[in-house]
């Protein structure tokens, strides 16, 4: 019945409407019983709380429209207690705004919970009730009370709410309270000299609250009054006042601060104090517990005492469980850094005086022993830095990496160690003097460099194969290095001035070694063995390049030689003596077939030909048929232009020979490039390191450097080859544009002849011709 | 002249004797008519209002839960669960590991992902050393700190726990207790009721968990206890709670909170000094402490009571853990009283001095004594041939029928309001159980009571005892 009234539509039929009305009379007439008007009104007011916007609406119309109402208020005039707070609850929860002037009446009562119910009532019906409520209230308002109406207050729909403010002067205390509770919620700041005020008041919870607000609105203003009050508060109060200010106090507040900390006996007060201290002016006060009391900071005599072995374990102890986490027992390399101080400038200087005991710092230099024994070996034993010549340095090198085979110590290579020079200047004046015609002697057979320093082992291992050369091929050492295990006091080695050498990424090519001609033995006796009269041009240049006599003789005796028309290397294919290698396939087709078959294959030569149809053709030239002369003749002109365009296109894709072993490896058909080269690095390396100095964030090996400018290596005249976009894989793989261009003629012929076997041509031209006839 | 001393004597014993058995009788009716006062009241007033709806008002105070735990591995881990899923968003739970010596503390770390964290302790506070705190990684358990310190027993565990709360109120329970999910809503409502005074403490009614089904911390069905042993202490709880403490509430006088169930205001229980660590009725005895705190400075206070079911616990079901239980609490109870004995009939106190008082004093001390001695007098009487037959008769059925009629009452009333056990088998079993109770039940707990007493008095070395606990995941 009640859901018929709730859910009737205004634009019901005609018939519905009828029913509602007569809905409307039956119920009347059954709510005249007081029990049916009491289930009724249970009824509408619990669903009140299960239904929500328009048929909410409707209940409570509903109920007004049934005069359910007057039951309520004639609840309110009842003896009982509970009877009254009934019927203020009906009324508050029906929305009777009507009732809002009988239920303030029982604002104050005596009767808490009738006062209680009437406060929600009030607040609840009208948005000004708050104000009325705060004006008129003489009674306490209990935290509980407080809270339910700041319940009522957030959910009440487009409520402004008053400025609180006006009851901070109220008579009653809890009245403010409340107020300053809802000043804060509501975050109306435009009262910050009543709060201040307030921070005095003699009720802890006002006070409180008071500070909560001064510390939610950041009055600075209240500083001052916050110390005054400080000690007249309740510990509660004392912490809420030093949180306060924590948060926005100034240095000047840190004596009061010290004080409350000095003189409170609280250890909550104390710590609190402390604390806002610190987050005042942060680290005023430094932790104190497990602080060891240390007077000097001179070494301790029981360590200065303290054996060397001692000291070196307790560095290795110590370094092993702040650096290295390694296993006990390990048979790889462990990293441990040394933790001497010393001075750049005394190592530049050369010297270390004796008589000072200083601690060196060497952390930056990563020593790598086979185990742990040997290590102390090393930590044992005395360094001694002496002054040595720039040019020692890679027979120092040599004897650094020969220590790992003396006296049972196994260090390994410091061909890792980053080398630092400080500029530029200092390396030229640090360059080896090392005689030309040595460097030169240095064979170097590389295919393929590539150096990247971001992977420095893959470059040491390639520089000690260098220096290794280089110093097998020397007879005379000039460079000492003291072993700094067995001949500690004597020998050393000076650490050069700092180079700025940076990220060395080099990939040679072919192109560069050509053009950059190295007297090379093995390079001469390749070009000796294999070479033709196109080798010309490059001992040429090697000739002017070559001081060695010796070399410059050889060459100008392989310049000869290739010049020579009559040498053996001179290969020209059309010579009468390789006409038996200069046979064409289509000889044999041309003695078997007519005119017009000869002329189709003519079309195809232009096409398919080679050197040997050159020749071929030159023959046909002089045919005895007018036709086949005259095609023969056009058709070796294309030919002609068509391998001279291939021989160009060889010749510049000679750069491309540098990868050829690695792309005959993978099977490329591209095998006619060059078989094996004998290439030196140097070039690459010289301009890798021109290239290099440029930046300035990352360093290469030193000896790197030092052979770079022992070799006098310079960067290459062409393009950088360490470009990142170097094409020369992209180059190999895939077909240039010319090669694409004939590829795609070659592709135009095959596909008029499907089968590029004699026989098949000949099948096909006789298809041709048929085509042609019919 | 010696037949007729002694037959003065005998007669005084009777005058005593009756005297006795009227005001008890007048006690118990006048808490009959009180607690049902003080329930009504209680239902009038609580039934305008939803309080789910301030549980995360931005007034809503800051409430910590401390569960002192002493070997607690089988159930610790639930119990934490049970308690980190209150209905209520400002509160922290504190778990006091009190030097446990199985595998509670690890259980927590593992189950929670606990780490621990420095705070400043006050090294003024007398409590055993602290051995670590944690906290858990979890934000979802961010509510959860745990305390690991030395044995020093539940008091010095619940010191430990009030000393560093940096709450208002803190919370002291059993932690292998189930506590509803809106037991602090309620326990809120409780402490910022009142505006004419300052409540110092709230308590609550324990219920019994016996054979009850929880899962997951949750209580999922209300059961009668099989064991004959807990269904007298589901009967003897239910008087107690039902009517005595909420009578004792009524007129604010409530002397006792239990341990299971209590909540202070931590600014007073801190001035008090917290739990006594020399007695084993420490529940009762801080109680004492605030009140005599509060009275002596003429500060309005109360101590509120929620007869509302929120707190569950096992009650033992091994008579020789009951006995032991019962004993303590007799010890604790001379304890304290003894400790407070300046407020016996002293005005200064107001009630708590002219009634609880002498109420506890009499009633919850003194009746056990006199039972047991009443017993080996009638003894005595009837080997002497002195015993007044018809009067012996008369007074034993009024005090059977009155302890009965009592026991039924608590029982309808339990069901009027809160309606637990719902079916008629079972209201039929604890009415059963209150006809018989004082024939089986009561004599146990007199005799606990004076071995207690006796224990305290002739200085028999004897401590908390220890209660085995089934875990609520087995009590199914």
């Amino acid at each position: 019945m009640i859901s018929e009234f709730l859910f009737f539509e205004e634009n019901a039929t005609k018939i519905e409407q009828c029913d509602y009305i007569n809905l409307k009379i039956e119920i009347r007439e059954l709510i005249k019983d007081e029990f049916n008007r009491k289930v009724l009104s249970g009824i509408l007011l619990d669903l009140q709380k299960d239904v929500s916007g328009i048929t909410k609406k409707r209940v409570f119309k509903l109920y007004q429209e049934l005069g359910l109402q007057e039951d309520a208020y004639a609840k309110l005039k009842s003896w009982r207690w509970e009877v009254v707070s009934q019927g203020i609850l009906e009324l508050t929860q029906m929305q009777v705004t009507e009732a809002y002037g009988f239920i303030t009446k029982f604002i104050n009562d005596k009767r808490g919970v009738i006062r209680k119910q009437a406060e929600i009532a009030t607040v609840t019906l009208k948005h000004e009730g708050i104000n009325y409520f705060l004006d008129s209230t003489t009674c306490k308002i209990s935290e509980w009370q407080q809270l339910k109406l700041l319940d009522v207050i957030r959910n009440l729909e487009g409520f402004q709410p008053p400025k609180f403010k006006a009851w901070l002067t109220s008579g009653n205390s809890y009245v403010v309270l409340f107020a300053l509770r809802l000043i804060k919620y509501y975050n109306q700041n435009d009262a910050y000299s009543s709060i201040i005020e307030l921070v005095k008041h003699s009720n802890n919870q006002i006070k409180a609250e008071a500070i909560g607000c001064i510390r939610e609105f950041n009055i600075l203003e209240a500083r001052d009054t916050l110390k005054l009050v400080f000690y007249k508060c309740t510990t509660d109060s004392k912490l809420l006042i030093l949180d306060t200010l924590a948060i926005f106090g100034q240095r000047e507040d840190i004596s009061f601060l010290q004080m409350i900390e000095n003189k409170e006996t609280n250890f909550s007060v104390k710590s609190k104090a402390l604390s806002a201290i610190n987050a005042i002016h942060p680290e005023s006060i430094m932790p104190t517990e497990g602080i060891q009391h240390i007077s000097t900071n001179q070494i301790p005599d029981i360590i200065l005492t303290m054996p060397e072995e001692t000291i070196g374990q307790n560095i290795s102890a110590e370094k092993q469980s702040l650096v290295v986490e390694a296993p006990e027992e390990t048979n790889e390399p462990s990293e441990m850094l040394l933790n001497y101080d010393l001075e750049a400038s005394q190592v530049r200087e050369g010297c270390i005086d004796s008589g000072k005991e200083e601690i060196l710092e060497f952390n930056f230099l990563p020593f790598v022993i086979e185990n742990e024994t040997e290590f102390q070996g090393v930590l044992n034993s005395e360094v001694i830095f002496e002054e040595i010549q720039g040019a020692e340095i890679l027979n120092e090198l040599e004897e650094v990496s020969d220590i790992t085979k003396v006296d049972g110590y196994k260090l390994l290579d410091f061909d890792f160690i980053p080398f630092v020079y400080e500029d530029e200047k200092q390396i030229e004046k640090d360059q080896l003097q090392i005689k030309e015609e040595e460097i030169r002697s240095i064979l170097v057979n590389y295919e393929q460099v590539d150096l990247t320093i971001a992977v420095p082992d893959e470059i040491n291992s390639s520089i000690n194969e260098d220096i290794n050369t280089v110093l097998k091929s020397e007879e005379k050492d000039e460079v000492h290095i003291s072993s700094t295990l067995e001949e500690q006091e004597d020998k050393g080695f000076q650490i050069p001035p700092p180079c700025f050498v940076h990220d060395l990424s080099v990939t040679a090519s072919m192109e560069d070694f050509l053009d950059k001609p190295l007297s090379n033995v093995e390079l001469l006796e390749a070009i000796e063995e294999f070479g033709d009269k196109r080798e010309i041009p490059l001992l040429e240049e090697m000739r002017d390049d070559e001081e060695m006599e010796d070399f410059r003789t050889q060459i100008l005796g392989l310049i000869e030689r290739f010049s020579d028309k009559n040498s053996p290397l001179k290969k020209d294919p059309i010579t009468t003596e390789n006409t038996a290698e200069l046979y064409s396939v289509f000889e044999e087709f041309f003695q078997k077939y007519d005119t017009d078959s000869k002329v189709l294959l003519l079309e195809e030569i232009a096409f398919v030909g080679d050197e040997k149809e050159l020749y071929f053709l030159s023959k046909l030239i002089s045919d005895s048929e007018l036709r086949i002369r005259e095609c023969a003749k056009r058709v070796h002109q294309e030919l002609k232009k068509r391998l001279e365009s291939d021989k160009n296109d060889q010749s510049e894709n000679k750069e491309d020979q540098f990868n050829l072993k690695e792309v005959n490896e993978s099977g490329s058909t591209t095998t006619s490039y060059i078989n094996e080269v004998d290439i030196a690095i140097g070039n690459e390396i010289a301009s890798a390191l021109k290239e290099n100095t440029k930046k300035s964030s990352d360093l290469i090996p030193l000896e790197f450097c030092f052979l770079l400018n022992q070799l006098e290596i310079k960067e290459p005249k062409n393009k950088s080859i360490f470009e990142v976009d170097f094409e020369l894989e992209t180059n190999i793989y895939e077909p240039r544009k010319e090669e694409s261009h004939l590829n795609t003629k070659w592709e135009v012929g095959i596909s008029k002849n499907e089968d590029y076997s004699p026989d098949s041509l000949s099948s096909n031209c006789a298809k041709s011709k048929n085509k042609r006839n019919g | 002249m010696g037949s007729g001393i002694f037959d003065i004597i005998l007669e005084y014993i009777n005058i005593v004797f009756l005297i006795f058995t009227i005001v008890l009788f007048s006690m118990f009716s006048i808490m009959g008519y009180l607690s049902t006062r003080n329930s009504i009241h209680y239902r009038n007033k609580n039934s305008f209002g939803d309080l789910s709806k301030i549980m995360a008002s931005p007034l809503a105070p800051s409430i910590t839960i401390i569960a002192p735990a002493y070997n607690e591995g089988l159930t610790i881990v639930e119990n934490i669960r049970s308690l980190l899923s209150l209905q209520y968003v400002n509160y922290e739970v504190m778990v006091v590991n009190d030097g446990s010596k199985d595998d509670t503390l690890q259980k927590m770390i593992t189950a929670y992902d606990l780490v621990q964290i420095k705070r400043p302790i006050d090294p003024n506070w007398k409590s055993k050393p602290i051995r670590g705190i944690y906290k858990s990684r979890h934000q979802s358990f961010s509510k959860l700190t745990v305390i690991d310190k030395e044995n020093g027993g539940k008091s010095d565990a619940l010191n430990t726990g009030i000393q560093l709360s940096d709450n208002q109120y803190v919370g002291c329970i059993d932690v292998d207790c189930l506590l509803l999910p809106q037991a602090l809503l309620h326990v809120v409502k409780s402490f910022y009721q009142r505006a004419e005074k300052r409540v110092i403490a709230v308590g609550g009614v324990i219920r019994v968990a016996n054979s009850c089904v929880i899962e997951g911390g949750v209580l999922e069905e209300i059961r009668l206890p099989k064991s004959l042993l807990a269904k007298f202490q589901l009967l003897e709880y239910t008087r107690s709670f039902i009517l005595g403490r909420m009578a004792w509430g009524r007129i604010d006088s409530l002397l006792i909170i239990s341990g299971a169930f209590g909540f202070f205001d931590r600014e007073i229980a801190l001035a008090v000094g917290g739990y006594d660590t020399n007695t084993v009725g420490e529940d009762m005895e801080i109680v004492f402490k605030m009140r005599r705190y509060m009275a002596e400075r003429k500060l309005p206070y109360t101590v509120e009571y929620i007869p509302d079911p929120l707190c569950w616990t096992e009650v033992p079901e091994d008579l020789k853990i009951l006995i032991n239980q019962r004993d303590r609490w007799s010890r604790g109870n001379l304890e304290t009283l003894y400790k407070h004995k300046d407020m016996f009939f002293n005005p200064k106190f107001g009630r708590l001095g002219m009634l609880s008082y002498p109420y506890w004093f009499f009633y919850e001390w003194m009746a056990p004594l006199l039972e047991f001695l009443g017993f080996f007098s009638i003894l005595i009487f009837y080997y002497l041939g002195i015993l007044n037959w018809d009067f012996f008769l008369a007074i034993t059925c009024t005090v059977y029928m009155f302890s009965v009629m009592f026991s039924f009452y608590a029982i309808l009333w339990d069901v009027y309001s809160y309606n637990e056990y719902t079916k008629t088998k079972d209201i039929i079993t604890l009415m059963a159980c209150a006809l018989i109770e004082p024939f089986i039940f009561h004599p146990i707990v007199v005799y606990s009571s004076v071995r207690g007493n006796y224990k305290k008095l002739f200085k028999v070395q004897s401590g908390w005892g220890t209660i085995t606990r089934k875990g609520f995941a087995k009590t199914a």
